[in-house]
């Protein structure tokens, strides 16, 4: 009997298609609010891009913004994550709020970034910084032409209404380390962040930064030169490397 | 009498996974299906350069299975 190999690639546990299954369920984690599970998920299905072998190079293109997905909801996860773990040990207010501002640059879904906005809003209001907030109720409210808030049509309004009450107000309380501005220029957080200390880089350029070279992740150089990257937990940082071999030559289509 | 009677087994078929690995011998995820570790290991560390392979044990384990798996 012969088998039937998927496009002449022999059994391999992991493919661009099972890499996706494990992106929707931490999507589904996420969803839920249950972030740790969610992170491992992510994780596991950024491990299993190294032991991959496609044929076609869509299937290359499709992985590397899976990647780029994967890395943009690690460190998401991770800062939510770390904030929680300073709120519940009542760690230093201003770095909680920075936290819960970074986290909305993180490149997710609109539907989650909306709930990341949601709770940075809340945390700044609660806390007093009253610009900040106005800015967040204003980033909500952009949300709606992405058709975010369907069937939840109260949201806007109600945002609408924040948004006013802390322009009233209009002070901060806290000096934090987070432009508003970056919420239209930053799109993504990598290269943002050091995905390290999840604090913000104060020089982006190659010169002072490490790259993961499985999944790209930027450090600052000085810190994390020879350490094992956090978001793959796989790949030792500034070490010479060729990138990844995952195309696979000689396929018969 | 005819030879007929002598059973002639067919020869072995190529086997498909060592037939891709011969052509690709850089992807670590064959290595590891064609149960050589230690070469998936040293391509993953000059490729990506990998520091821990705790987390790829399941991996290459479930490679090589998944490998002998009869259908």
């Amino acid at each position: 009997m012969t088998i039937k190999l998927a496009g002449g690639v022999p059994l391999l546990p992991t493919s661009a298609k099972s890499v996706e299954a494990l992106i929707q369920k931490g999507l589904e984690k996420t969803t839920k609010g249950q972030f740790a599970d969610a992170l491992s998920h992510f994780q596991e299905a950024l491990r299993s891009i190294s032991m991959l072998a496609v044929t076609q190079q869509s299937e290359l293109k499709q992985v590397q913004s899976q990647i780029k997905k994967l890395v943009e909801y690690i460190t998401a996860m991770r800062i939510e994550i770390e904030r929680r773990k300073l709120s519940a040990a009542n760690g230093d207010v201003t770095r909680i709020c920075e936290l819960a501002c970074v986290m909305t640059l993180c490149n997710m879904e609109h539907a989650h970034k909306f709930l990341v906005m949601k709770s940075a809003f809340q945390l700044l209001y609660k806390n007093g910084n009253f610009i900040t907030a106005a800015h967040f109720a204003r980033q909500i409210v952009s949300l709606e032409q992405f058709g975010t808030f369907e069937g939840k049509p109260d949201i806007v309004p109600q945002y609408k209404k924040y948004f006013q009450a802390c322009q009233q107000k209009g002070t901060n309380a806290l000096k934090l380390k987070f432009d508003p501005n970056d919420s239209v220029q930053v799109s993504d957080i990598t290269a943002y962040l050091c995905a390290g200390s999840l604090s913000q880089l104060e020089d982006n350029r190659s010169v002072s930064t490490v790259k993961c070279p499985l999944c790209g992740s930027v450090y600052s150089k000085a810190g994390y030169s020879g350490r094992v990257c956090e978001t793959c937990g796989l790949c030792q940082l500034g070490a010479d490397s060729m990138g990844l071999n995952i195309m696979l030559e000689g396929m018969q289509q | 009498m005819m030879d007929s009677d002598i059973f002639v087994p067919p020869s072995a078929g190529v086997d498909p996974l060592q037939n891709v690995l011969r052509q690709n011998p850089q992807n670590a995820a064959l290595q590891a299906a064609a149960g050589d570790f230690r070469k998936a290991a040293e391509l993953l560390k000059s490729q990506l350069a990998v520091s821990n392979f705790a987390h790829l044990k399941q991996l290459f384990v479930d490679a090589y299975t998944l490998n002998k798996v009869k259908i």
